[in-house]
C-alpha cells in the first residue's frame, strides 16, 4: 500500500453488512477497514492517507450523527457517507448541514455507494491538497520579517517603490532589497502571483 | 444570657426600665393558640397530676408551691415553670417568684414589677396570655421563646400567676392552656391553703372548689364524700349520695366494673379508664374516671378517691373526626375512580402506540438482513464481472448472502411465534362485556370526533371462548376505523353502531357500522392486505391483524359497504358449545 492510497472506513454494527461492504469496496481495488462501533473507529490511529467514512446512522453507543459531531469538534476532516434504514428528512438535513457527503437509504445499491465513495475520496484528496498548499503558503509568508511584511502590505495595496519609500520614510534602494527578499521567500513568480497568494491566505484566515 | 448558671438576684435591674424597641402587642401571641394543630385533651396526665398534687398538699403543704412548679414542668415537658405572687409587705408593687422549676430555678426569690411585666399584664387583662420573646419588650427579662401565663385568684382577688416557658423545642397549644388553667385552679386553692389555714377543712375546700367531680368511697364502694363537681355531673346532691353505694350511678350493664376497681384499690393500684355513668335524671354521661387508693396515716388502704370528668366534648370531637374520615374515604374513592379512568385511557394509548412501535421495530429487524443481502450480492456481482473474476471473493460474498437471508427468515419466524404465542388464551366470555369495555376505551375518540356511539346488544347471547384483550382490540380497531371514516364528513350525523346478535344458533355476530361515505370496490378488494391504508397516518396493519385474530378464534371477519351510506365490519365467533379446539 502506497502512502497516497486512499482508505475507505466502514462503521456498521451488523457484521453481515460490514462483510458485504468490505467485499464490495475491495472489489474496486480500494483499501477498506471496518468497525463495529463509533468507539472502535475513534480508537484507530489517524492516517495521513486520503479516504472517506461510510457510517451507519443507527449504532449502539455513539450514533453516526454523534460521531460526525465529535469528528467536527476535534477538527478531524473526512467526508462522510451516511447510511440509514429509516432515514427521515430532518435527520438527513442535519447530517448534510454538518458536512455529510451523501445520505443513502438501506439497502444501499452497490453502484450508488461506490460512486459516492469515489466522489468522497476525490473531494478529500482535493481538500488535503488545499490544506497542504495553504500550510506551505503560511510557512513562506511567516518567514517574512516585520519590516518586510509592512512593505508587502503596501506592495499589494498597489503602491510603487518610491511611494512606499515615502510612506515608510526610508531609501528607495532599501525598499528594492526588501522587495527582492519578499519575492524570494514567498516563491512569487510575479507581482500578480504574490498578490494572489496573499489574497488566498487572507481569505483562508477569514474563514 | 444563660439563666441556668445565673445566680439568684441578678435581676436587680427589674423595674429599671430600658427603652423597648418593640410594642407590647408584638410580644403577645395568645390568639395563635387556637390556630395551632389541636389535640385530644389529655385528662389522664392531668388527673394524675392533680391526684399527686392533692397527695403532696396533704403530706407537706409547706413545699406544695414547689411541687406545683415541678409538676407543671413535668406535665408540660417545657423548659421552665413557676409561680409569681404579689408581694404583701409593700401593698403589691412587685411579683416575686416563690417557686420555679427547670431552667429559671436559680431566679427563685427574684421577680418583676407589678406595673411593667408579663404577670402584671395577665392580671390587668384578667385572662390567660401567651407571650413570645417577652424580653424584646421587657428587656430586663432573660430571653425566651414562648411563655404561657394564667392568673391566680384567691377568693376573687388576683394574687399572682402560674406560668410555663418553652425555649422552642415545643410549641404550646390550646390544650396546654386548658391544662394550665385547670392547674391554676388547684394552685389558687393550694395557695389559700398554705397562706391561710393549713387545716383539713381547707383541703376539703380545695376538693369542693374543683370543677371536676371528686368522690371517695370505702373499700366496699360506699360513698364517703361527694363534692359540688360531682353534684353537677351526676345530679345527686351530697346529701343524697353520701352513704349510698357508688353503684347508684353505674349502669346495669357495667356493674361488674366496680368489684374489679375495688380489687385493684385493695392492691394499692391506680386506675384510669373511660366509661359511662348514670345521671340522676336517667341520662347517660361519658366520663373519664381516675381512681386512686386512700391511704391512712399508718399506711393502710382504707378507701378510694375518684375523679370523674365529663368527656362528652371529646366524644363529640371524636365523632367529628370519624365523620371527616368518612368524607375523606369518600374523596379517596372518587379520586380512585378518576384514576381508573385515566388508567383505561393510558391502556388505550399504549395499545395504539404498541402497534406503531412494533411495526417500526419489525421494519428495522427485516431491513437489516436485507441490506446485508444487497451489499453482499453487489459485491458478489462485482467480483464475478471483473476482467479477471475472483471466484473466492464471490463465494465468500454469496456465503454472507445466505447467512443474511437465513437471519431474515428467522426474524419472520420470531414475529410469527410472537403472534401465535398470544393465541392460546381461551376463556369463557360474554361478548357484550367485551364490547362495553371497548366502548369505554373508545370514548375519548368518539367525543373528540363528535361521534355518537350506540350499542344494540342482544341480551341472551351464548358464551364464547376467547382472548378478552385480543377481541377488545379487534372491536376497538373496527370502531377507530369507523370514526376515521366519518371524520371528514359534514353533511350528516356521525353515528357509530355496535351490534351483537346470535347467528345460525351456534355463532355470535358482532357488527360495527358507521354512517360514513362507504368504500369503493377497489378499496374493498384490498382491505385486508397488509400495509394497505387509506389514512395518512395509518400503517395498514389493523385489519389484517384483526382478521388473523378472529380466524385464530375460529371465526370470520368481513366487510360490507354501500358507497355514500357507510360501511359495516362484522365478525362471527363460535359459541362455547360448538368450539372443538
Amino acid at each position: 500500500m502506497k502512502e497516497d492510497d486512499p482508505i475507505v472506513f466502514v462503521v456498521d454494527d451488523d457484521p453481515l453488512i460490514r462483510a458485504g461492504l468490505r467485499s464490495l469496496i475491495k472489489s474496486v481495488g480500494l483499501h477498506v477497514e471496518t468497525f463495529g462501533s463509533s468507539r472502535e473507529f475513534m480508537q484507530r490511529r489517524p492516517s495521513d492517507a486520503p479516504g472517506c467514512l461510510v457510517l451507519d446512522v443507527r449504532l449502539p453507543g455513539l450514533s453516526g450523527l454523534d460521531l460526525q459531531r465529535e469528528l467536527n469538534e476535534s477538527n478531524f476532516q473526512i467526508p462522510i457517507i451516511f447510511m440509514t434504514g429509516h432515514g427521515d428528512i430532518p435527520m438527513s438535513v442535519r447530517a448534510m448541514k454538518n458536512g455529510a457527503q451523501e445520505f443513502l437509504t438501506k439497502p444501499v445499491r452497490g453502484q450508488d455507494l461506490l460512486d459516492a465513495v469515489q466522489q468522497a475520496i476525490a473531494r478529500d484528496r482535493a481538500a488535503r491538497r488545499e490544506r497542504a498548499e495553504m500550510a506551505d503558503l503560511r510557512t513562506r509568508f511567516d518567514s517574512l520579517t516585520p519590516r518586510e511584511r509592512e512593505v508587502l502590505d503596501l506592495i499589494v495595496a498597489g503602491l510603487l517603490n518610491k511611494q512606499i519609500a515615502g510612506e515608510l520614510n526610508i531609501e528607495e534602494v532599501t525598499i528594492k532589497t526588501h522587495r527582492a527578499h519578499i519575492m524570494q521567500k514567498t516563491h512569487a513568480e510575479s507581482l500578480a502571483h504574490l498578490v494572489r497568494m496573499n489574497e488566498k491566505l487572507k481569505s483562508n484566515d477569514r474563514r | 444570657m444563660s439563666t441556668a448558671n445565673s445566680r439568684s438576684g441578678n435581676l436587680q435591674a427589674a423595674g429599671a426600665v430600658g427603652k423597648a424597641p418593640v410594642s407590647r402587642e408584638s410580644i403577645l401571641c395568645t390568639d395563635e393558640l387556637n390556630l395551632r394543630p389541636s389535640r385530644t385533651p389529655d385528662y389522664k396526665t392531668e388527673n394524675r397530676a392533680l391526684v399527686a398534687l392533692a397527695q403532696a398538699l396533704a403530706d407537706s403543704p409547706q413545699t406544695i408551691l414547689q411541687t406545683l412548679a415541678d409538676t407543671i414542668l413535668e406535665v408540660f415537658q417545657c423548659d421552665s415553670a413557676g409561680l409569681s405572687l404579689l408581694t404583701t409587705n409593700d401593698g403589691g408593687k412587685r411579683f416575686y417568684w416563690p417557686a420555679i422549676a427547670g431552667q429559671w430555678k436559680p431566679h427563685i426569690g427574684d421577680g418583676t414589677p407589678r406595673d411593667f411585666g408579663p404577670c402584671g399584664d395577665v392580671l390587668d387583662s384578667n385572662c390567660p396570655l401567651m407571650f413570645r420573646h417577652f424580653e424584646k419588650f421587657y428587656t430586663y427579662l432573660p430571653p425566651i421563646e414562648e411563655c404561657l401565663l394564667v392568673p391566680l385568684y384567691v377568693e376573687g382577688k388576683a394574687v399572682g400567676t402560674i406560668w410555663a416557658i418553652s425555649q422552642g423545642h415545643r410549641k404550646f397549644d390550646a390544650e396546654d392552656m386548658r391544662q394550665l388553667v385547670s392547674l391554676g385552679r388547684f394552685a389558687s386553692a393550694a395557695y389559700q391553703a398554705v397562706t391561710t389555714l393549713k387545716t383539713k377543712a381547707q383541703l376539703a375546700a380545695i376538693v369542693e372548689s374543683s370543677d371536676d367531680a371528686i368522690m371517695s368511697t370505702d373499700l366496699n364502694g360506699i360513698i364517703l364524700s361527694w363534692n359540688a363537681g360531682a353534684e353537677r355531673l351526676f345530679g345527686y346532691t351530697a346529701e343524697e349520695a353520701v352513704g349510698q353505694s357508688v353503684t347508684m350511678v353505674i349502669p346495669l350493664d357495667r356493674l361488674d366494673e366496680e368489684p374489679s376497681i375495688l380489687e385493684r384499690i385493695r392492691r394499692g393500684e391506680y386506675t384510669q379508664y373511660e366509661t359511662v355513668r348514670h345521671r340522676k335524671d336517667g341520662t347517660l354521661v361519658d366520663i373519664s374516671l381516675s381512681i386512686s387508693p386512700i391511704i391512712d396515716a399508718p399506711g393502710k388502704i382504707v378507701g378510694a378517691s375518684k375523679i370523674a370528668r365529663d368527656i362528652a366534648e371529646r366524644k363529640r370531637a371524636e365523632e367529628a373526626l370519624r365523620l371527616s374520615h368518612v368524607s375523606l374515604e369518600h374523596l379517596v374513592e372518587q379520586r380512585t375512580g378518576s384514576l381508573l379512568a385515566t388508567q383505561a385511557e393510558l391502556a388505550r394509548v399504549a395499545r395504539v402506540a404498541i402497534i406503531g412501535e412494533l411495526t417500526a421495530s419489525i421494519a428495522h429487524e427485516v431491513n437489516q438482513p436485507l441490506a446485508g443481502i444487497v451489499a453482499n450480492a453487489d459485491a458478489c456481482m462485482a467480483w464475478l464481472s471483473a476482467p479477471q473474476p475472483d471466484l473466492e471473493e464471490a463465494k465468500k460474498a454469496a456465503g454472507s448472502m445466505i447467512l443474511a437471508a437465513t437471519r431474515a427468515s428467522e426474524v419472520i419466524a420470531r414475529i410469527r411465534s410472537l403472534i401465535t404465542k398470544t393465541a392460546p388464551e381461551r376463556l369463557k366470555l360474554n361478548i357484550n362485556e367485551v364490547i362495553e369495555e371497548a366502548v369505554v376505551l373508545a370514548r375519548t375518540e368518539t367525543m373528540n370526533n363528535n361521534v355518537s356511539l350506540v350499542t344494540e346488544l342482544a341480551s341472551d347471547l351464548p358464551v364464547v371462548l376467547g382472548d378478552r384483550i385480543q377481541l377488545q382490540q379487534v372491536i376497538l380497531n373496527l370502531a377507530m376505523n369507523g370514526i376515521a371514516a366519518m371524520s371528514s364528513m359534514n353533511d350528516r350525523p356521525h353515528r357509530l353502531l355496535i351490534r351483537s346478535q346470535t347467528q345460525d344458533a351456534d355463532r355470535v355476530l358482532v357488527a360495527v357500522q358507521d354512517s360514513g361515505t362507504g368504500m369503493s370496490p377497489d378499496v374493498m378488494a384490498r382491505l385486508f392486505e397488509p400495509f394497505f391504508t387509506t389514512k395518512s397516518q395509518g400503517v395498514g396493519m389493523g385489519l389484517p391483524i384483526s382478521r388473523s385474530i378472529i380466524e385464530g378464534h375460529g371465526g370470520r371477519l368481513w366487510a360490507e359497504s354501500t358507497v355514500s351510506q357507510g360501511s359495516t365490519f362484522q365478525f362471527t365467533l363460535p359459541t362455547e358449545a360448538c368450539d372443538v379446539s
